[in-house]
């Protein structure tokens, strides 16, 4: 197994685009973004010693900045405020229009829809795991996935 | 929509969103600090934080000198 320790830098330099790639396309916003990569990476260091090397170690990030982006999002949806001021980031340049498409539906999703698209579709993760890791029933977080990508198709449409 | 699709679709877009130049380094200054943290507490047995703290809190050595 590999010394995380030994190999932290390393494993920071390797996973950090993968890391903030995922918590962007859920939050949305770029500084948040790259606050709760940095929370993911200092939360990994700090419970280094808990990684028994059952899974990649990307998983690993993966799973650690899911739950710091969870959390930030209960934050964030409590301070109200907050929301209020969320910036809706311009599409990443060289888009091709087909992608333009994708993106602009996605922003139109809320962060618990987008959390859970991503969680299920990019990552892989099991319906049982999501609803592990948000605290909700297996049978919510089936009818969750169901309307994000219903919602998500209709915006997808109607953008095209 | 099919699973596939949607997949192809999310795959397509994160994998080309943009990511902060040298932020893997910022994380990595946030590290040092946190190891340069991590390894004084490591080096402070208990008097040594007890000896931190009456520093920190100078009342605290006077009260327990016998001022009370």
């Amino acid at each position: 197994m590999e010394d995380i320790e030994q190999n932290f830098d390393r494993i920071v330099r390797e996973n950090y685009e993968q890391i903030f790639r995922t918590i962007m396309s859920i939050v949305l916003n770029k500084d948040d973004a790259q606050d709760l990569t940095q929370e993911t990476f200092l939360r990994a260091y700090i419970k280094r010693h808990t990684f028994r090397g059952e899974s990649e170690i990307a998983t690993w990030l993966t799973r650690i900045a899911l739950n710091v982006t969870i959390n930030f999002l209960r934050r964030r949806d409590k301070a109200a405020e907050h929301q209020k001021q969320l910036e809706i980031p311009a599409p990443p340049e060289n888009h091709s229009e087909e992608k333009l498409y994708v993106w602009q539906a996605l922003e139109k999703l809320s962060p618990d829809e987008r959390l859970v698209l991503v969680m299920y579709y990019f990552h892989g993760f099991s319906q049982a795991e999501i609803a592990g890791r948000l605290g909700i029933s297996l049978g919510a977080v089936k009818m969750r996935i169901k309307r994000a990508k219903e919602k998500f198709a209709r915006f997808y449409g109607e953008e095209k | 929509m099919t699973d596939e699709r949607l997949k192809y679709a999310l795959e397509s877009v994160i994998s080309e969103i943009p990511v902060p130049e040298r932020g893997a380094d910022e994380v990595l200054r946030t590290l040092n600090l946190l190891r340069t943290i991590l390894g004084i507490l490591e080096l402070m047995g208990p008097v040594s934080a007890e000896a931190l703290l009456s520093a920190l809190i100078p009342y605290k050595s006077n009260n327990e000198g016998g001022e009370r």
